[in-house]
């Protein structure tokens, strides 16, 4: 159970000038929750997005469930890829299909599972978000708060160990964002998957999460449980971060 | 001008404007299918990441949409002979009305492609698909339709253009009605029954474009 899923070496990200990343060293265990928090420009979605390699890092490795993903291309890292969900703020569900053919179509093309093989999990996915009869409709005729809880039903059907989030509620009504934040902790119960959060959810990261990172300057700042950042951060800037959002809280 | 005589002749003969008007719909529907594929190709290279490929899209455009289309026509039909490759009025028809309307083609593909946001193509790359893979499942489709009217319309000139194949003696309904024209001096009433048999195909189409932009947006 110790064994880390995801492990960054030394991962360092410029955009031109402006460092992102800076040296950043982080063993992620299997099975666990961590949430990222942080101001914004801090770093957040460029690490999550280091995970899969969506941002290539211009130093250091990035290794999940054993492959070294900085070393791969092509078709090697597409399937990588498929072991590793991604949960986005705008949810990205495909316009043009409905709901059952989003969750179809990776399991289908991918992985050569029949029809009814998909359908039928795809259905039962649908069941614990609890939008199982909008499996015909399409994405435009459903709200935000559906279209994000079919877009996690889609990334679970591909039975991935390691799940992504990217600030899931920040493009939310506020009404809507306890149904995602629900579903997020019902996915959060599977021992087996490894969750990593960024948000800036507080009451949520308190609840679920089991380790807590803040990112500041492409560095992490802190790291440890929720009570542990929350009640005794150790960095002047994690402390009026959190005095701010918890404020506005 | 337009005496009854004339009309009489002209329906007696009638056979000739439908030879030439099913060998332009034939030229037009052949080109049309290559047009599509050219410009799918153009377009899907000019949307990758090979910058020699680009570079040789780019190039194919720039010459086709800014030389003359009966230019190349000539050239196909006069010049490459010269070169050793003899090809039919009817082939030159084919290639050259599509090599000139994909060259507009990929134009259109490569801004349909360009307005679906990348999003989309992240969210089919973290599921596992590659480049290809996403733009057959996810990209392709949502662009399609987005460029639907626009390739009507571009099938529309096609159709038109198709008539310059009379200046190479290419047997369609240009050619044919110049032919009987001046064999019969009944101009007024050939050249109305010319246009309306244009008209007949191309005026649908544009209702049909009509029509889908009304639904893009």
């Amino acid at each position: 159970m110790d064994e880390a899923i995801i492990s960054l070496k030394n991962v360092t990200m410029r955009f031109g000038d402006l460092q992102v990343l800076d040296s950043i060293n982080l063993d992620i265990k299997r099975g666990s929750k961590t949430v990222i928090i942080g101001p914004s420009g801090g770093g957040k979605s460029t690490l999550l997005r280091c995970i899969n390699l969506f941002e290539r890092p211009q130093e250091g490795t990035v290794t999940v469930e054993g492959h070294e993903l900085t070393s791969k291309k092509g078709r090697e890292l597409c399937n990588i890829r498929e072991g590793i969900g991604m949960v986005f703020q705008q949810f990205n569900l495909y316009p043009h299909m409905t709901v059952l053919e989003n969750l179809c179509l990776a399991p289908m093309k991918l992985r050569k599972e029949s029809r009814k093989v998909a359908v039928e999990r795809a259905m039962d996915h649908l069941r614990q978000v609890g939008l199982e009869e909008k499996a015909e409709s399409y994405p435009g005729q459903l709200s935000g708060g559906q279209q994000q809880r079919v877009a996690i039903a889609r990334a679970l059907c591909m039975n991935p160990p390691v799940l992504l989030f990217d600030e899931p509620t920040s493009a939310l009504d506020p009404e809507m964002i306890s149904e995602v934040l629900d579903i997020m902790q019902k996915v959060a119960e599977q021992k087996n998957i490894t969750m990593v959060v960024v948000t800036h959810e507080m009451g949520f990261a308190r609840t679920i999460a089991d380790r807590l990172l803040f990112l500041d300057g492409g560095h992490i700042v802190e790291d440890g449980t929720p009570e542990e950042v929350f009640n005794n951060p150790t960095n002047e800037r994690t402390k009026q971060f959190l005095s701010k959002i918890l404020k506005s809280a | 001008m337009f005496k009854l005589w004339m009309w009489e002749r002209l329906f007696s003969d009638f056979s000739v404007f439908l030879l030439g008007f099913g060998k332009t719909l034939l030229v037009s529907a052949i080109a049309l299918a290559l047009t599509l594929l050219i410009s799918l190709a153009g377009g899907l290279i000019r949307c990758s990441t090979s910058k020699v490929g680009k570079q040789i899209i780019r190039g194919y455009m720039s010459l086709f949409q800014n030389t003359p289309l009966v230019v190349q026509i000539f050239f196909f039909y006069y010049v490459l002979p010269r070169l050793g490759v003899v090809l039919s009025p009817f082939a030159v028809g084919c290639i050259g009305l599509a090599l000139y309307t994909g060259s507009f083609g990929s134009a259109v593909v490569e801004s349909s492609i360009l307005a679906i946001p990348k999003e989309q193509t992240e969210a089919s790359m973290s599921q596992g698909f590659n480049y290809l893979e996403t733009m057959r499942h996810v990209v392709i489709p949502q662009a399609m339709k987005i460029a639907l009217p626009a390739m009507t319309n571009q099938a529309v000139n096609l159709i038109k253009n198709s008539s310059v194949l009379a200046m190479i003696a290419g047997g369609d309904l240009m050619y044919n009605s110049d032919s009987w024209a001046s064999g019969s001096a009944v101009y007024g009433p050939t050249f109305l029954i010319t246009g309306l048999l244009y008209l007949s195909i191309c005026l649908p189409l544009s209702r049909l474009v009509k029509r889908l932009e009304g639904k893009v947006r």
